[in-house]
């Protein structure tokens, strides 16, 4: 049994350690705590669905049976190829193929690919686990500075990874993750503070800080021609962190549960509008204005 | 007419907003955010209010005559309908 600590949260697998990616070895958890979330898997290769899909795409379709959400995927050869989960992703069952079973007589490369197939999948998975614990994973670069994470989400190609790599290399700042963070509320003292947490999965390095940090800031970033960063109420945060989310809305329950916390997220978390060209002198702006 | 099932309306913290979910959302449907009229129409279509109702709720509310009123109100279930959010029954 393999655990697990992302974000505060426990996940239980299930599985062979032997399909693990490395990125994940550095979340790997032996504490006391009791599992939040626990993954299941199968070597099957069948499973039977009686209803209509209710969502269909290229790569797989979704469907209702008992409760349950299934995801079908398209290509005999994904790996897994089939996920059946709780309502509230709390207990996920992954069906593998049957080859899978025997490790040993599998070649590397075949270990490798579903290696990496299920470290995409567990990202997935996490993100709608992660908002029935009051989380919110963000499409956004995050750095540390003097104990506090300084959070930069933009569309792509707008210059969030650079703007968090310039506060790097001029501060000296840690980088959380550069692509995908997880925002919480910490609740545990008198005042609500909002939290970032590192998590294992990145577009473009394994890098990552499995760290649990106060968030200093968030800024939303848009390039610009002069660099100007003003603050920005709740209610626009509101807005902003809609736009930003991780979280496929594919039910009314995971938009009502994404909606409730971007809501608790926007009340105690300082954000900003960032205008900002590749210059120095925007990180300098920046820092000057948000430490 | 109703709000269609593919789309949830929310309120985030004072601003209404109309979420596309499902088939809706893999399809990239954008969120639908609306200014304080969308959001007084929208707030009645989905308390089960009918248009004459409706209507007349926004003439005393916005202080319009009864005509300009059915304009607006109807101005923005066409742009509803289109938009994908509303259907006429």
């Amino acid at each position: 049994m393999i655990r697990l600590k992302i974000a505060d949260i426990v996940i239980q697998l299930n599985m062979p350690i032997k399909l693990l990616h490395d990125n994940l070895y550095n979340y790997l958890y032996k504490g006391a705590l009791e599992a939040d979330i626990i993954w299941d898997f199968v070597f099957d290769n069948s499973y039977e669905i009686d209803e209509k899909p209710y969502i269909v795409s290229k790569e797989y379709n979704i469907y209702y049976e008992n409760n349950k959400i299934v995801y079908k995927y398209n290509s005999e050869s994904k790996i897994p190829f089939m996920i059946v989960a709780k309502s509230n992703f709390s207990e996920v069952r992954f069906y593998l193929p049957k080859r899978l079973e025997s490790l040993d007589k599998c070649t590397n490369l075949a270990i490798i690919n579903a290696k990496k197939n299920l470290y995409n999948i567990f990202k997935d998975m996490f993100i709608l686990a992660c908002i029935y614990k009051g989380k919110l994973p963000m499409h956004a670069a995050t750095v540390v500075y003097e104990d506090k994470g300084y959070m930069f989400s933009a569309s792509a190609s707008e210059g969030k990874s650079t703007h968090a790599e310039l506060w790097e290399k001029i501060y000296g700042c840690e980088m959380l993750n550069e692509d995908l963070c997880i925002v919480g509320i910490d609740d545990s003292e008198d005042k609500i503070k909002a939290v970032v947490y590192g998590c294992p999965w990145s577009e473009k390095t394994c890098d990552s800080m499995n760290e649990q940090v106060l968030l200093g800031g968030m800024a939303f970033i848009k390039k610009g021609k002069e660099n100007i960063i003003f603050d920005i109420g709740k209610e626009e945060l509101g807005m902003n962190l809609l736009e930003s989310h991780f979280v496929p809305m594919l039910t009314k329950e995971i938009v009502d549960m994404c909606v409730k916390n971007i809501c608790d997220i926007a009340r105690c978390a300082k954000g900003y509008k960032l205008a900002c060209n590749k210059d120095k002198e925007a990180a300098e702006k920046a820092f000057e204005y948000m430490v | 007419m109703r709000i269609k099932d593919d789309y949830v309306v929310k309120d985030i913290l004072g601003n209404i907003v109309i979420i596309p979910i499902g088939q809706n959302y893999m399809n990239k449907a954008e969120n639908i955010y609306l200014n304080s009229e969308g959001a007084f129409f929208i707030r009645n279509i989905k308390a089960g209010k009918n248009e004459e109702e409706i209507v007349d709720l926004y003439a005393d509310l916005f202080s319009e005559d009864i005509d300009d009123a059915r304009y607006e109100f109807e101005k923005f279930v066409e742009h509803g309908v289109e938009k994908g959010f509303l259907e006429k029954n």
